[in-house]
This record gives structure tokens, C-alpha cells and sequence, in this order.
């Protein structure tokens, strides 16, 4: 029983079959005319680009297979023999690589003139394509894969120079007028009238100009989405611009306009669907766990799916926290049936997975090797203590003590500076955060007691100030760091240092250092020695554990801070 | 010939006529400019009088189509083979064997994007060999002009007359010095060689844009083509797309097609073009169609419409139907801003009300500190709503300061890193857009713009699929 390429696609793409059947529609026979120009947008990862991708494979890549009846699989197989050796019908470039004009021509006139890239015959695989997304390098692996082979199969014509769009319009006609085998076979074989019909008379085989991340086509040139729009036009040949982008149509729009696209939604996925699609990713050897994995994925959907609609996101999870989910299952702790042990074990993961989210900061093999060291001990279950009152309120503390996921706080703990120029760098937050007509107030070294405000008058102060119309949104934490003559704050400096600076400290070039580590951001141009403005270029974080580090009391000097 | 077949052919032609590869059947409402365009060529042609003419009017009311349908019926009349398909004739210039009264240039302003490509451009139109001999020619663009049409005087016997159709026309305005356009308007003018300069343009300042000396030099005839202002016009324009003719189904009136299958055919075209017309009848189908019409009269927003139907012929359903138009209608129609913010995430949703609360206080540009104050306050505050429940019913907080909230949803206060990155995936969907050109310093204190107004916001926080009532609540309050 041989499968047709479309169940095949069906089948690996969940929840996409009408989008393919549209795609497939607007495609028609090989060559027929097709719409000028097609947009597909939809969110970030939802399948536009490897639908896509393995539709035309399939279709157009010598992939294709089926067919009812004996004779018709043999003229099939010579289609597809044909359609493997012969140059591919279709470009697939992506915006990102191609970021010239010139680039996507000659591109376009390479992958127009080659036989299409190699695949394996008509299987479509979900996981490869969608993963291609990140990643970059295993996608020029696999570029230069094909290249070898095909340059072992049939010597690839030389790259083709072109440099503006009269060439390529002209590349296009050429390539869209020579006949070859492709054509003639379908000339020759009878179910083929359309050919011989006084409209497609001298029509060749549609071709398709396919352009990945297009919104990225703005920046290129300003003319160069009206040219493809109406690439047909231009050619007066088949070709079909196809464009793929995760923004609106609206945001292409030149001033002049010109040709609009068909415009091809792809919808979010369903629970169903997304579901669906995750049953794929269990790898084959642990096909038992298939129930469990399941009743896995489901639960991942529940906790995640409102506040992570991406799905790549979701199967990054899944990848990570499944082998941690059936572990005590293979050590024999938990019983596969116990659900609600397995939830609770499950949960404290979540809780961190949750507080991490997209955030990626460690690779996916590292946080698993971590985790699987660490956590194999106490893992009693129960939830976290109640949030520690930090910054944001509530930090999550998950049970267990070390932590497999390190944070960016870390790092910046790690970060060590010199005595004094921690100092430099706190004055220099200070003289970029608090209003220098308040300077006077917190700074000046009169009388000590007198002068300096108590807490509570500060708030006072805070609550007139911050309170007003505006709301407390125009706060200088909120709006960023101002910048600052460098005299004001070295005033700061020797003023919060309590003891006299050693003459051996050469500030400067401690604030050059600091300049250079990006810490202190100079605002005037370089060649201008005096009156020097800097910024400070550090998070309100980071100078909490510097000033916590050199014990001093930051908060006593910051004006509405919150 | 099987239904299969003739379906087949139906959707070729149909979708060609759709994608503006083949010409429509009949010209409404356009027939006074396409008298005077055509008479304006074959002055040219059969008098070898020059002339230069405009034809203003905006995008897709038929500009192109016009000249083309004038073009080939010119061809038709000075009997050279002129090919049904655009694009196709330049090709077949062969000046040498065949006979021709006339010859054609096609430049588009998009294409040829200065001027020394628009002169190779021309010469390669016009000839194989002059392209080899002029076109690797260094010379500037004046003295390359004339040296091509005296080429072309001393390589044939007679001067053929010479049209240029300048689509785009306002690009080429925008070359340095407007060389060629100089050049063609001053032949046209001093009647040197008989030629003929059609300018298309939908700007309607085309004629401002031209500098005084090529003003001067141009006939100031200008024809304006408007879209269908009769809603009647515009059915027929859309219907003749739809309607099939003899010559889509192949149907000879020759000796050679007269059997079954030609009735076969016949039957097919005449069943069709009924389903056709009681489409246009039917009460829903015109309601999209009125529809597009009161929004902007395009005749090419109907073409894209049917594109989707169109394609869905097949054996099964050989014949078009209403419905397939409800849904595409549908489908071409939908706000996709909103359809994009439907797959937000909570967190997205969050910030884009917090935004919406700082704009409607008037705090246009913002940036992300800002936002994510806003959102902290109202999680403090649920929060604090949250635990005043939960001591009621011991419920509510837990693990790691998330709140159930009275519908069973928890929410929770994310780190500013999440949120950091939430608000960038807006900036990448272009929600949000930088307030100044470009800002050095930390990327949380850039400025930006919201590109949603605050009813839209709203819009899709009623939309989506699931919200929690308490965000809700919130993104209703006001101020």
C-alpha cells in the first residue's frame, strides 16, 4: 500500500492539513498559473516554514510518490527520477542569510538552475525541520552536505553574478523559458491537455521563489517588495513569490503600494494539536513509556501552555523535564500508576522551570547533566517555602537547596572589582540616579546629624515628589541613568568614602578601566578632554551586591527607590 | 474530455485572468480611455507622428491592462504575431526576417532603476545585435540615444515607429537628472523618429515631478483611469473574471472538436456560467462583494478573494459556490493583528495592559522599567487581594508567590529577565516601536511607542482565549 505525499505531510504535520491543502490548492497542477504572490504569517513557531519547506519538497523535490494504479506509479517514478536530477523548481532562501538584494538573486538563480537539495524519498520529518529554526550551524552543515553530494552527482552550474533586479528579471525569464525533460514529459504523456491549450502554451513548470523571514526584506531595499510582488507581472513567466514572515502584511506596505499577496494565516495550535506534535518527539527506545509520556505532556500543557505559547519552548520543557519526571519510576520509588506522587515530584521543577522560562541560560545537556547529579537526593516533594521578599517580591525557592538552574545573579557575585573602584562605581549610580538639587541633602559633610534626612522624611519627600499627576512612572530608577559631570561624581566619591583616598589611587584610571568595561558609559565624544559626562551602565542588582560587599548602606542614599 | 479536464482548463483560465496573466474579457467602464490610448498608437504607427501621453489613476483600475489590451490589438491589426502572453513578444523581436509595423519597449520604473540600465534595457528590446555593439558602450546616456537610433536608421530600411511604455513612470522621475525621460519627450518632440512615450503612474503629482526643460517637452495629454464608480461596474468587471468562455475550454468551432466532446464542453461552460450568475445572486456572496466594494473599490481585492475557490474546483465540486466565498472572505478580512495577538502569552498580555494603563495617563513613549512597574503593582496587589482570600479559605498562595485566583488560575510575578524577554518578543511582532531612532544605554530604559490604541488592547484581551477574570478586570479599569 503505498501512502500518498499528502497523507504523508498530513501525518507529520498535526493540526496543518487545511493549511497544506490551501498551500497545495493555490499550487494546482505543476503548471498552472498560480497567484502572483502568497504572504504566510502567523506566530513564531507554528510550522510555517517547515510545511513549507516539506510541501514543496514533496511536491516539487522529487519526493513525491503514489498513485492508484501500476501504470500511473511508473510514470510517478520517472517524475521523480526526473524531478531529483533536474533543476529544482523551487528557491528557499532565508532573509537572514541572504541580506542583499544581490544575495537573494544570485541565491535564487543557484538554487533555480541546481537540482533540488537532497532528501530522504518522500519522508517528512517534524522534529529536524522545526528545530531549524536554532539551529544555525546544523543547517550550513547540512547545506554543504548537499552541495557535496551534488557536486558528486551533477557538476552544479557556476555561480551566476547578478546585481540589480533588470538581471534578475532577465535571470528569471531565462530560467522560467528553458524546456527541459520536466517539460516535455508532461507534454508528452496525455493527461496533460492543459499544456497543449491555447493559454499555456509555452507555460513551463510553475516556479516558486520562497522567502523565509521576510519582514526582514524591508530593510534591504525599499523597492524590493513591489518587484517580487509582481515578479509575474515583471517576467510575464509562472513564478510564484512566496513569502514567509511572522509580522502583518500591513507592516510592508510602501508608501506607493502596489501588488497585494494572498494573505495565509497560520493559526496557534490547539491542545490536541500540540499534543500531537509532542508524541513525536519520544524518542523510539522509550516507546513503553508511551502512557506515561503522555499523561506527561499533558500536564506540561496544563501548567505552561498560558504563559508559553511557543511551542518550541514547550518541547525544550518536555526534552528537559521528562527524564527527571520517570526517574524515580526507573529507580523503582515511585509506581508508574501513582499519579499524584509523581505530579508532586514533578511540581517543584515546574515551579523553576516556570521562573527560567525562555530564558535559556544554560544549555539544554548541561541543565541535564545538573540536574540528574544533583537532585537524585532529597526529593521529599512539597512545595518551596513562601517567596523571600527579594526584589521582585516573591523569588521562588525550589526544594532540594543547590540549584541546577545558576542565574545571572550569580554571575554578577562572581564579578570582582577593586576597593576603590567599587566605590567609584557606586557614586557614579548615585550621581546618575538621584537629582543633583538633592545632593546638598545626602552628601554634604556639615554637622553630620542635622543635615542628613531620616528615612521617614525622605518617603515624605518621595511620596510630593513621585505622587503626582503622572503617577509614580516618571521615577528616575524607571526612566534610566542620567548622565553626569564626572566632577560631581568624584564630589560623591570622597564623600561617601569615609576614610581619605591613599595618593597612590589614581582615580582616573580607574574610571577609564570602568569606561572601558562598559560599566561607565562616556556620553562625550572622545576627543573632548574636559567637562567629561559619563553614565552609568549598571542594574540597580548589581550595585546591591557591590554595596553589599563593601558594607555600605546604598539605600540611605538613593532618592525614591523603590 | 473528462469533467476532470475540462475543470482543469477552467481553473487555468480563471486563475489567469485572477493572477492578471490573460486579459479580461471586456473592458468596463474604460472603453473612452482605451479610444484615445489606442488612437494615439496608431497615430504613431500609421502616420509616424510622435506623441507622448500620461495615464494617471490609482493602483489596480487597469493602467497596464489597458495598454496591453490596446497593444495587442494593435498586433492583431498590423497582423504580426503577437503572443497572448505578456512579456513574451521582445523576445520574438527579430528584426531582421519578420516584417514588423512597429516595435515595443517595455520599461518598468521598479526594474530598470536608473537610467544606463533603462538604455540597455532598450536596446535589448529592440535588438539582439545592437546590444552586443552599443551596450558595453561607456557613453553617457545623451550621447548613447541617439547613436542607437541612428544604428538602427543605417541596419533597416525603414523607421520603424517606436513605442515606449514607461510603467511606474514617478520612479523614473526620480533618476538623476531625468536623462531619459529628457531624451524620449525631446525625440517625441522635435519628430525626429516616430515614437511614441506612454507613462504609467498612480501618483497623481506624476506631472510635478518632472523638471521644467522635460515638462516643456512633454504633450501634457494626460487620460485618468478611475476605479468602477457604478457598484454594477464593478460586478461585471468581477463577473467577466469569473465567466467562462469557449476559448478557456478549448472549444473549436473546427471541424476537428464537433463530437461528444465538444458537447461535453459546451454543457460544462453553459452549467458553469449559470452557477456563476446565481452566485452573483445569492444574498450573502454580494454582501462580501458590496462589502469590499464600500471599503475601497478595488477590483484586485475580489481577485484575491477568489483565488481560494478557485482552486478548490475539482472533479468533485466542478462548479463554485457561495460558501467557498463566505469563509475566504472571511479569511482575507481578519484583522491579523489581532489574529497575531490572540497567541500571546499571559505575561505578553500583562505588559500590553500595562502599557495601555500608562498611555491612556497619557505616558505615550515608555519603556520597559516603566512597564514592568505597572505590572508589579498590580501582581503586589493581587497578591495582596489573593492572600485576604486564601486566610478566608485557605487556599490561595502557593508555592513560590503564584495566586490562585478565584478561577482556579494562578498567576505569578515573573522576573524582570522573563518579562525583559516577553517585552522584546513584542518589539519583534512590532507592537511596540522605539521612540527615537536609536539610544545607547541599557535596553531596558529604551523609549518606546505602543502600535495598538487602547480599544484594541482591550479588544484582544476580550478575545483571547484564556484570561483570567482578575486581568481582565483589570485591563477594564480605567486610569
Amino acid at each position: 500500500m503505498v501512502t500518498s505525499p499528502l497523507q504523508l505531510l498530513h501525518e507529520a504535520f498535526p493540526g496543518r492539513a487545511k493549511q497544506i491543502d490551501q498551500i497545495l490548492g493555490f499550487m494546482g497542477k505543476p503548471w498552472a498559473a498560480t497567484p502572483p504572490s502568497l504572504l504566510i504569517n502567523g506566530n513564531s513557531s507554528l510550522g510555517k516554514t517547515a510545511v513549507l519547506k516539506a510541501t514543496l519538497s514533496a511536491m516539487l523535490g522529487g519526493g513525491s510518490g503514489g498513485g492508484s494504479n501500476s501504470t500511473q506509479i511508473q510514470t510517478e517514478q520517472q517524475l521523480q527520477e526526473l524531478r531529483r536530477r533536474l533543476p529544482s523548481r523551487y528557491a528557499f532562501l532565508d532573509c537572514v542569510e541572504c541580506h542583499t538584494p544581490r544575495l537573494i538573486f544570485e541565491h535564487a538563480i543557484y538554487q533555480l538552475r541546481n537540482p533540488p537539495p537532497s532528501q530522504d524519498k518522500g519522508s517528512v520529518v517534524f522534529p529536524s525541520t522545526h528545530a531549524s529554526t536554532t539551529g544555525m550551524s546544523e543547517k550550513k552543515e547540512a547545506a554543504t552536505v548537499s552541495r557535496k553530494r551534488k557536486r558528486m552527482t551533477t557538476s552544479p552550474l557556476d555561480w551566476n553574478k547578478c546585481e540589480n533586479v533588470n538581471e534578475f528579471v532577465e535571470w528569471c525569464r531565462k530560467i522560467c523559458d528553458t524546456k527541459d525533460e520536466l517539460d516535455e514529459f508532461h507534454e508528452t504523456h496525455g493527461n496533460h491537455r492543459a499544456v497543449s491549450g491555447s493559454i499555456s502554451k509555452h507555460q513551463n513548470e510553475t516556479r516558486y521563489l520562497v522567502l523565509d523571514r521576510a519582514e526582514r526584506l524591508r530593510d534591504t531595499a525599499p523597492t524590493l517588495i513591489s518587484v517580487l510582488m509582481r515578479l509575474q507581472e515583471l517576467t510575464g513567466r509562472n513564478i510564484c513569490v512566496i513569502l514567509i514572515t511572522t509580522i502583518v502584511w500591513e507592516k510592508f506596505r510602501s508608501k506607493t503600494g502596489g501588488y497585494e499577496p494572498i494573505v495565509l494565516n497560520f493559526p496557534q495550535y490547539t491542545k490536541s494539536e500540540t499534543v500531537a506534535i509532542l508524541r513525536k518527539d519520544l524518542p523510539a527506545e522509550e516507546e513503553e513509556d508511551l502512557d506515561l509520556y503522555m499523561r506527561f505532556v499533558d500536564l506540561v500543557y496544563d501548567v505552561f501552555q498560558r504563559n508559553c505559547k511557543d511551542l518550541n519552548e514547550i518541547r525544550h520543557l518536555v526534552a528537559l523535564l521528562f527524564p527527571l519526571y520517570i526517574k524515580p519510576v526507573k529507580e523503582g520509588k515511585i509506581q508508574k500508576h501513582e499519579g499524584l506522587k509523581l505530579h508532586r515530584h514533578i511540581q517543584a521543577y515546574f515551579v523553576e522551570a516556570m521562573d527560567k522560562l525562555y530564558l535559556r541560560e544554560i544549555s539544554s545537556t548541561e541543565w541535564s547533566d545538573r540536574t540528574l547529579s544533583t537532585a537524585s537526593g532529597s526529593m521529599s516533594g512539597g512545595s518551596g517555602s513562601t517567596g523571600g521578599g527579594g526584589t521582585g517580591g516573591h523569588v521562588s525557592t525550589a526544594p532540594g537547596g543547590d540549584r541546577a538552574l545558576t542565574t545571572a545573579l550569580d554571575v554578577q557575585n562572581v564579578f570582582d572589582l577593586p576597593y576603590y573602584t567599587k566605590f567609584i562605581l557606586i557614586a557614579s549610580f548615585l550621581a546618575s540616579y538621584n537629582p543633583p538639587r538633592l545632593d546638598m541633602r545626602y552628601f554634604a559633610k556639615v554637622s553630620s546629624t542635622g543635615s542628613k534626612m531620616t528615612k521617614r522624611s525622605k518617603v515624605a519627600a518621595a511620596k510630593k515628589h513621585g505622587h503626582d499627576s503622572m503617577g509614580s512612572k516618571l521615577r528616575q530608577q524607571l526612566l534610566g541613568p542620567k548622565p553626569f559631570p564626572i566632577e560631581r561624581m568624584l564630589a560623591i566619591f570622597y564623600s561617601i568614602l569615609d576614610e581619605e583616598v591613599e595618593e597612590n589611587v589614581n582615580v582616573h584610571t580607574q574610571i577609564a578601566s570602568l569606561v572601558s568595561l562598559r560599566m561607565l558609559q562616556r556620553v562625550t565624544p572622545m576627543d573632548k578632554l574636559d567637562s567629561i559626562k559619563c553614565k552609568c551602565n549598571v542594574s540597580y542588582e548589581m550595585i546591591k551586591t557591590l554595596a553589599k560587599s563593601t558594607r555600605f548602606e546604598i539605600d540611605k542614599y538613593l532618592y525614591d527607590f523603590s | 474530455m473528462s469533467v476532470e479536464e475540462l475543470v482543469s482548463l477552467a481553473k487555468t483560465a480563471i486563475s489567469a485572468r485572477l493572477a492578471e496573466r490573460s486579459l479580461p474579457v471586456a473592458l468596463v467602464g474604460l472603453e473612452e480611455q482605451y479610444k484615445k490610448v489606442l488612437g494615439l498608437m496608431r497615430r504613431t504607427i500609421e502616420t509616424g507622428e510622435s506623441n507622448s501621453c500620461l495615464i494617471l489613476g490609482p493602483r489596480g483600475t487597469g493602467k497596464t491592462m489597458l495598454v496591453r489590451q490596446a497593444l495587442k490589438d494593435l498586433e492583431r491589426q498590423f497582423g504580426t504575431s503577437y503572443q497572448d502572453e505578456y512579456g513574451e513578444y521582445e523576445d520574438d523581436m527579430d528584426v531582421d526576417d519578420v516584417r514588423k509595423d512597429f516595435m515595443v519597449v517595455h520599461l518598468n520604473g521598479l526594474v530598470q532603476t536608473d537610467d544606463r540600465m533603462a538604455l540597455k534595457e532598450i536596446m535589448r528590446q529592440l535588438s539582439r545585435e545592437g546590444e552586443s555593439e552599443l551596450g558595453n558602450s561607456n557613453t553617457s546616456f545623451s550621447d548613447s540615444l541617439p547613436s542607437l537610433l541612428t544604428f538602427l536608421k543605417a541596419g533597416t530600411k525603414a523607421q520603424y515607429p517606436i513605442i515606449f511604455i514607461l510603467d511606474e513612470f514617478d520612479l523614473f522621475a526620480q533618476h538623476t537628472k531625468q536623462s531619459l525621460l529628457y531624451n524620449l519627450f525631446d525625440v517625441a518632440q522635435s519628430a525626429e523618429w516616430p515614437i511614441a512615450v506612454i507613462g504609467l503612474t498612480c501618483r497623481m503629482d506624476a506631472l510635478e515631478l518632472l523638471e521644467k526643460r522635460v515638462k516643456s517637452r512633454f504633450s501634457h495629454r494626460h487620460y485618468y483611469t478611475f476605479p468602477p464608480g457604478d457598484y454594477h461596474d464593478y460586478i461585471d468587471i468581477c463577473k467577466n473574471a469569473l465567466l467562462l468562455t469557449p476559448a478557456d475550454l478549448e472549444i473549436q468551432t473546427d471541424v476537428m472538436m464537433v463530437g461528444t466532446d465538444h458537447r461535453t464542453a459546451e454543457a460544462f461552460m453553459k452549467e458553469f456560467n449559470q452557477r456563476v450568475k446565481t452566485l452573483f445572486e445569492d444574498g450573502g456572496f454580494s454582501k462580501v462583494v458590496q462589502r469590499i466594494f464600500d471599503l475601497m473599490k478595488d477590483v484586485r481585492a475580489f481577485y484575491r478573494l477568489c483565488f481560494g475557490p478557485v482552486a478548490e474546483l475539482s472533479k468533485e465540486s466542478p462548479y463554485l459556490r457561495a460558501s467557498q466565498f463566505y469563509e475566504s472572505g472571511l479569511q482575507q478580512r481578519v484583522d491579523n493583528k489581532t489574529e497575531l495577538l490572540k497567541g500571546t502569552s499571559l505575561l505578553e498580555l500583562s505588559l500590553l495592559i500595562a502599557i495601555k494603563h500608562l498611555v491612556e495617563r497619557e505616558v505615550t513613549s515608555f519603556n520597559f522599567e516603566m512597564v514592568y512597574d505597572e505590572y508589579k503593582d498590580f501582581m503586589d496587589m493581587a497578591v495582596v487581594r489573593g492572600t485576604m482570600a486564601s486566610s478566608a479559605s485557605s487556599l490561595g498562595v502557593s508555592s513560590g508567590g503564584s495566586i490562585a485566583s478565584s478561577d482556579g488560575v494562578s498567576l505569578r510575578l515573573y522576573k524582570k529577565a522573563v518579562a525583559l524577554k516577553a517585552f522584546e518578543h513584542l518589539v519583534e511582532a512590532e507592537l511596540l516601536r522605539p521612540a527615537d531612532s536609536f539610544s545607547k544605554g541599557p535596553k531596558e530604559y529604551r523609549m518606546m511607542r505602543v502600535m495598538l490604541d487602547a480599544s484594541q488592547i482591550s479588544d484582544v484581551v476580550l478575545k483571547h482565549r484564556d484570561c483570567p477574570t482578575i486581568v481582565a478586570r483589570w485591563a477594564a479599569r480605567r486610569g
